[in-house]
């Protein structure tokens, strides 16, 4: 029964949980090649606060890590590994490395800075793809192997489904603790516009748009639009079990990121991109195979 | 974040400022200099003013020189490590402005300010700066 209802909400094929791999290892891949890490490599290692497992790595390691050549050699395996995963090129390994490596620069940038969310969900869809066959098709392996690799639907609809849950309980958590913390408090007219002002008088934020401070005059509509923000998010896990109001609640967050960068100067680009997920990739397997086919048809058509 | 936000407590917060070699002064912004933190960037120079990274069970060697100068973190005054940090960003800054460039900075500033908060006006009282040459 539960295998039934997975398959019935989530794509079954190969193909799609090897272009998420190719989404979520790509997303981490574009955001090391833009990032500067020469910049990161320069800032002082005795600013840091290790967390977590980065506790146990001594100071001479942070030492050698926080020099042009010990960081360039961090981006260097962290772009080689994740060019290797999204392709799909000796998938088992690969996505395995670069999820270690990852987690290990998430875990350097925490220790400068704070526990913020924007990547984590894609690190949690990381943990998932580097235990799952996602590199038995839309991957350089599956190309280059003989024979095709069959294994039941549920082993490609699971990992979906599990990552959607993840999103979903980002969002579904995230209410709850709102909630828990600030209770009904949380609906109080003062509450947005002195958090967003708050997150607007810096210039050590995303963007500098000053758009909170034109909220004092529309409090009172406020608690109404938090509510509804409160409201999607717990609504949110049935963007998984409904197709026919998947977008809207997906579209939603759109809005809602853009807004928190407009308002808060915030945003989660990582989090966005992980909205893909929810996009059903099997039909673009016909599509393939049928563009493959015309290209085969006029091939032997003109020889 | 998760708690909302309250009108009645007061935060405060940071701006960075360079001083140019041609007396302007200018904002800086640090996103621009280290990307890669992006929206942790406040919460970095939060925890630096507050000197964290001097409040850990095992800390860096060059900060336990510098506790012994001190002779504890109880003397250490706040945003120990802050002109590092400082001097730093003025760097990177200047690095990517031309060597004759009336714009590359002379010294570079954190200038911390306080909103007292209970009402929505006077969100700039001046608390103290941090000052670096470069």
């Amino acid at each position: 029964m539960a295998s039934g209802l997975i398959e019935r909400v989530v794509p079954r094929g190969p193909f799609a949980l090897g272009v998420v791999r190719s989404i979520v290892h790509g997303t981490f891949l574009i955001s090391t090649l833009f990032t500067s890490f020469s910049a990161l490599g320069s800032l002082p290692p005795t600013i840091l606060r290790p967390t977590g497992v980065m506790k146990l790595l001594p100071w001479s390691f942070y030492d050698q890590l926080q020099t042009p050549s010990g960081i360039l050699t961090l981006k260097t395996l962290m772009v080689l590994s994740l060019i290797l995963s999204t392709i799909g090129f000796g998938t088992v390994i690969s996505t395995k490395t670069s999820l270690l490596l990852v987690v290990f620069y998430q875990g350097l940038l925490r220790s400068f800075g704070h526990f913020n969310h924007d990547e984590m969900v894609a690190v949690y869809f990381m943990v998932v793809l580097a235990f799952t066959p996602c590199g038995d098709a839309f991957s350089v392996d599956s190309w280059m192997r003989k024979t095709k690799r069959e294994r039941p639907a549920f082993a490609y609809a699971y990992p979906i489904l599990l990552m959607q849950l993840l999103l979903a309980w980002a969002y579904f958590s995230s209410a709850l603790i709102k909630l828990r913390v600030a209770g009904l408090k949380y609906l109080s007219a003062d509450n947005l516009p002195s958090l967003a002002i708050f997150h607007s008088l810096d210039n050590l934020h995303d963007t500098s748009f000053k758009i909170a401070f034109m909220l004092p005059q529309v409090k009172q509509y406020l608690p109404f639009a938090v509510a509804f923000v409160v409201i999607w998010e717990l609504l949110f896990p049935l963007a998984i079990f409904f197709q026919r109001i998947r977008w809207w609640i997906l579209w939603i967050g759109v809005l809602f990121h853009l807004a928190t960068l407009l308002v808060m100067n915030i945003f989660f680009p990582h989090q966005l991109a992980m909205y893909l997920i929810f996009v059903n990739w099997e039909p673009l397997t016909r599509w393939t195979m049928k563009m493959r086919k015309m290209t085969k048809t006029g091939t032997d058509s003109s020889s | 974040m998760m708690a909302g936000g309250d009108l009645e407590r007061g935060r405060s917060y940071c701006i960075l400022r360079g001083e140019t070699v041609s007396g302007q002064t200018v904002d800086v912004a640090p996103i621009l200099l280290t990307d890669a933190l992006y929206s942790r960037t406040w919460t970095m120079v939060n925890a630096t003013i507050d000197n964290q990274s001097f409040k850990l069970k095992s800390i860096h060697p060059a900060n336990e020189e510098m506790l012994r100068q001190y002779g504890g973190v109880e003397n250490l005054p706040p945003g120990a490590r802050i002109p590092d940090l400082l001097k730093v960003w003025g760097e990177l800054y200047n690095m990517r402005q031309p060597e004759s460039s009336p714009n590359r900075l002379k010294a570079i500033r954190l200038d911390m300010y306080r909103w007292e908060s209970g009402r929505y006006s006077d969100y700039d009282k001046f608390i103290t700066s941090w000052h670096q040459d470069l």
